[in-house]
């Protein structure tokens, strides 16, 4: 392997991206209240503050002056970076708290459920995948692989909600929703968990799957492989050896794409399950109008989703730096 | 563009299968009221031979509400679908054909699209425009055009590169004209695809704006039924019928897009490799 | 061989050269970036003179740079460095108007036919096509009529014209081109190996229809080809290429059967040289070349005319001659 320093330029270059990306990201955020159609500051204060603030002019200038409403563009973007980067991310009238505090709290409790599901899915849709990658003729494998494109139509909240009918309502395994009261045992914790991330696994692991499948059936067409295989190699090692490493980098490509897809439908899972969690909180901020708290909340999920497509890029790159970006 | 010859497979087969039965609801739902169960006083009854699929929180005949359903989600899907793919293809023309300071920003712009998630960005717009047919077609349309683009630069660029472009320039085409008269029609294949998928990602995106209470109250689409199931507290009364049949239908009508639509990229497949790109 | 501008007659070939310049270019260089290959130098001060009336051949083996510089003169890819004129007029300082009218009076005929129209359009649109960009088309019947009349010249019916280029053998698609390249009228053809990629009796057939073509309207010709024998057979003068650079030229009779530059005799003694430097001061051929000196290795020699109408670049020719 070559040493990660040869290409120094390359490096910056490709990260600079990301950081761009990541700065673009909270320039939008400046930038969608004070574009959409309305006024601004409706946007900016949510609703009821709004509603307050037309009433009581001291009100009124008390927080334009805090958020520099009645200077230019340019100087209102440095205070709201001041601000962002102070941990200021407004306030939330429909949960009468900062929102940095709400997101704070919010926040672990969607990474919980995504990020052992997304660890699951990985290894559980590499697994299947390389499995359907070998021949693609016996029927089972025909079944699975159908399987896998039938799940990716269905709504995944709607499967939440599917499995929440079966087994809350009418096996009573699992609760019908909501996070584990703090202090509780963990078989109660698990309970809570244990559906929100099975049904994550089993839509990621068929998105990862698919993907593998490609891909390995690409590789396995290679005269490389026949060789390889004539000599007596089973197939499983060579799987792990000859396939894994080389495909490992446009793999975690496409994978930390699909965790774009797979946050958002994270998102919305969330929803059915009345878990607590990003999600949650954006549904609810629609729901009340809640601008401010709408907008932080989908900043800090672009964000996370930009950083893991860094982590992802970082970590193929590790692996093999020839890969062109 | 090869010539479509056409080879019936089996997706195509399902995939069409699929989308006829959708369609045919959709048609179902001009039929007059009578064909249908009566509202009821009672809310949640289950299903029935008056009720074919019982009723919801508010006494509606499921089975109405479910058809009326099938024209604003077929229809936002198909409207979203549109204008994405028209957004796409021409951002993809012109980032593939005139390559240079154009398709950098072109392509940092489809980039920026690309990485940060989709719906929850299309959520915040839809709750600042507010819930409406038409601002959920706008946002849709808005924000799924990158993968259109993507592909079909790809393959603009791929034409740039045959002789027949430059013949072209050497008998004193204009740069616009090339583009939308031979370039066009040489990316059709790839347009046509993308279209039909996009028509399935439509669906979704609309099903799931819907179910978090940014769809049009006026017009509940099936994502509406959805949002009410779970606002109402249908999941609670165990009244299923409310929710299982929209949520199939959406099914339905994704998968069935999507396979018509993997088919036909099978059937137009350019050298761009990516089997990640089927969805 | 073909009928020449006025100011020729069998008696004294070389009258060409009194011909008008229609299409010349003056120590052009093409550089050629990539950020996979690094650059490659294609070509290094080429200097080409297209006079009236006379089809000059371009020969040279693959490598040596004749395609890039065809298209260049053909306003289809740019250049590095030097001139290009069309009629005294600069290439780099034409308007629109000016290119337009270049485009129509200069036409590029490429080596591969198969992807040389566009495989979605109709053979009767592709070739009706330059006619509706310069809007010489008039109506409907007018344009069916022209393209009808022109076509069948070059042995392509209503058959033909009718279906799309999958549809039509390679010889049919290259004629098409031919056709289309015709249809206004123009005064240049700069013909990039129109038939290596055909059949022997196939190419005997185009290059006798573009002479007949050339021979009714009286347009000049630049031929691209590797074929000697072709070469000899059809032009009036000669260029040979070798590593980027013209290393001879003259009229054909007189650098065919007396070649001055080694390696035009080694090209036309069949010896296959596959020769090929970057740009260097070296001379490509240095490594084959029987008669090579001191300073063939170290510089480039500059182009030297011998006679009126004669020029090589050669170390063996000196500077004093």
């Amino acid at each position: 392997m070559t040493s990660n320093l040869k290409y120094p330029f390359f490096l910056i270059r490709k990260f600079s991206r990301y950081l761009i990306l990541a700065f673009a990201i909270i320039a939008i955020n400046f930038l969608i209240p004070r574009l959409m159609p309305g006024d601004p500051m409706l946007f900016i204060f949510g609703e009821e503050v709004y509603g307050a603030a037309i009433r009581n002019p001291d009100l009124l200038q008390g927080l334009t002056a805090k958020y520099g409403l009645d200077l230019p563009m340019t100087d209102q973007f440095w205070i709201y970076l001041h601000n962002f980067f102070n941990g200021d991310l407004g306030y939330s009238f429909s949960y009468g708290r900062p929102i940095f505090e709400i997101i704070a709290e919010r926040l672990p409790l969607t990474l919980i459920m995504t990020v052992p599901s997304t660890i699951f899915s990985l290894i559980a849709g590499t697994a299947l995948g390389l499995s359907l990658g070998w021949e693609s003729n016996s029927l089972l494998k025909r079944v699975v692989s159908a399987a896998c494109v039938i799940i990716h139509s269905v709504p995944t909240y709607w499967f939440a909600m599917l499995m929440l009918l079966v087994f809350s309502l009418w096996l009573g395994l699992t609760p019908i929703g909501g996070a584990p009261p703090v202090g509780a045992s963990p078989a109660t914790v698990i309970q809570h968990l244990f559906l929100p991330i099975v049904v994550l696994t089993l839509f990621n692991s068929a998105y990862v799957a698919i993907i593998v499948r490609g891909l390995t059936f690409e590789i396995s067409e290679e005269p490389f492989v026949t060789t390889a295989l004539s000599k007596g190699l089973g197939k499983f090692n060579f799987s792990l050896r000859h396939l894994l490493r080389p495909s490992l980098p446009p793999l975690l490509s496409l994978v930390a794409i699909e965790m774009g897809f797979a946050f958002s439908g994270a998102l919305l899972v969330e929803i059915a399950f009345s878990w607590p969690g990003m999600g949650y909180t954006m549904w609810q901020a629609v729901t009340e109008r809640d601008y401010p708290l709408l907008q932080a909340s989908f900043t800090m999920v672009a964000l996370i989703v930009v950083s893991a497509n860094a982590l992802a890029d970082a970590l193929s790159y590790a692996l093999d730096p020839r890969v062109k970006p | 563009m090869r010539r479509f010859r056409y080879a019936p497979t089996k997706f195509d087969a399902i995939g069409i299968g699929l989308i006829l039965a959708v369609f045919a609801m959709l048609l179902l739902s001009f039929l007059p009221g009578e064909y249908f169960g009566r509202p009821s006083s009672t809310p949640y009854l289950p299903p029935s031979s008056s009720n074919l699929l019982g009723t919801n929180d508010i006494g509606d005949d499921v089975l109405r509400v479910l058809l009326h359903g099938s024209r604003v989600s077929l229809s936002i899907g198909l409207l979203g679908a549109i204008v994405s793919t028209l957004i796409g293809t021409v951002v993809g023309i012109f980032a593939g054909y005139m390559s240079g300071t154009a398709d950098e920003v072109l392509g940092s712009l489809t980039d920026l699209f690309l990485v940060v998630p989709a719906l929850p960005l299309m959520i915040v717009l839809a709750a600042y425009l507010g819930p409406s047919f038409l601002n959920v077609v706008m946002v849709i349309g808005l924000l799924w055009w990158p993968t259109t683009a993507r592909l079909v630069r790809a393959r603009a660029r791929q034409i740039r590169g045959s002789p027949f472009i430059e013949g072209l320039v050497g008998i004193g085409a204009k740069k616009l004209y090339i583009m939308f008269r031979h370039v066009l029609p040489n990316v059709w294949g790839v347009v046509l695809a993308r279209f039909v998928l996009a028509v399935s990602s439509s669906v979704l995106l609309e099903a799931g704006l819907s179910f978090i209470g940014l769809g049009d109250p006026q017009n509940p689409s099936w994502g509406t039924m959805l949002h009410f199931a779970m606002t109402r507290g249908a999941l609670l009364h165990g009244a299923w019928w409310t929710f299982v049949p929209p949520g199939i239908c959406i099914s339905l009508a994704s998968l069935g897009f999507i396979l018509l639509g993997m088919a036909l990229e099978c059937r137009y497949r350019s050298s761009t490799k990516s089997i990640g790109e089927m969805l | 061989m073909i009928k020449p501008c006025s100011k020729v007659s069998e008696t004294s070939p070389q009258g060409f050269l009194d011909c008008p310049t229609l299409l010349e270019c003056r120590d052009v260089k093409k550089r050629f970036r990539s950020s996979v290959k690094g650059s490659f130098l294609a070509l290094d001060g080429v200097s080409i003179s297209l006079k009236k009336g006379e089809l000059l051949a371009v020969i040279g083996e693959s490598g040596s740079g004749k395609t890039t510089l065809a298209k260049i003169l053909a306003g289809l890819i740019g250049y590095t460095s030097g001139e290009v004129f069309f009629g005294n007029k600069p290439l780099a300082i034409m308007d629109s108007k000016d290119m337009l009218d270049f485009r129509m009076k200069v036409q590029f005929i490429p080596q591969y036919p198969d992807l040389a129209l566009d495989p979605t359009w109709y053979i009767y649109d592709s070739i009706a096509e330059p006619l509706r960009i310069h809007r010489i088309a008039g109506s409907r019947e007018d344009e069916l009529e022209k393209v009808r009349s022109i076509s069948s010249l070059f042995g392509l019916g209503l058959d033909q014209l009718r279906r799309k280029p999958r549809d039509l053998s390679g010889g049919e698609l290259q004629r098409a081109v031919l056709v289309r390249s015709m249809v206004l009228n123009p005064d240049v053809v700069i013909a990039d190996e129109p038939t290596s990629m055909l059949d022997p009796s196939t190419q005997a057939k185009i290059v006798r229809q573009l002479l007949e073509a050339q021979k009714r309207n009286g347009f000049a010709v630049l031929f691209v080809t590797h074929d000697l024998r072709l070469a000899m057979s059809i032009s009036n003068r000669v260029c040979v290429m070798l590593g980027g650079r013209i290393i001879e030229s003259g009229d054909t009779p007189k650098l065919f059967s007396s070649p001055l530059h080694p390696y035009t005799s080694s090209l036309l003694s069949g010896v296959i040289t596959g020769s090929e430097v970057n740009g260097g001061a070296m001379c490509p051929f240095y490594n084959q070349c029987n008669l090579r000196i001191e300073a063939c290795l170290v510089s480039t020699p500059p182009e030297l005319r011998i006679e009126k109408g004669r020029s090589v670049r050669c170390w063996l020719y000196g500077i004093h001659y």
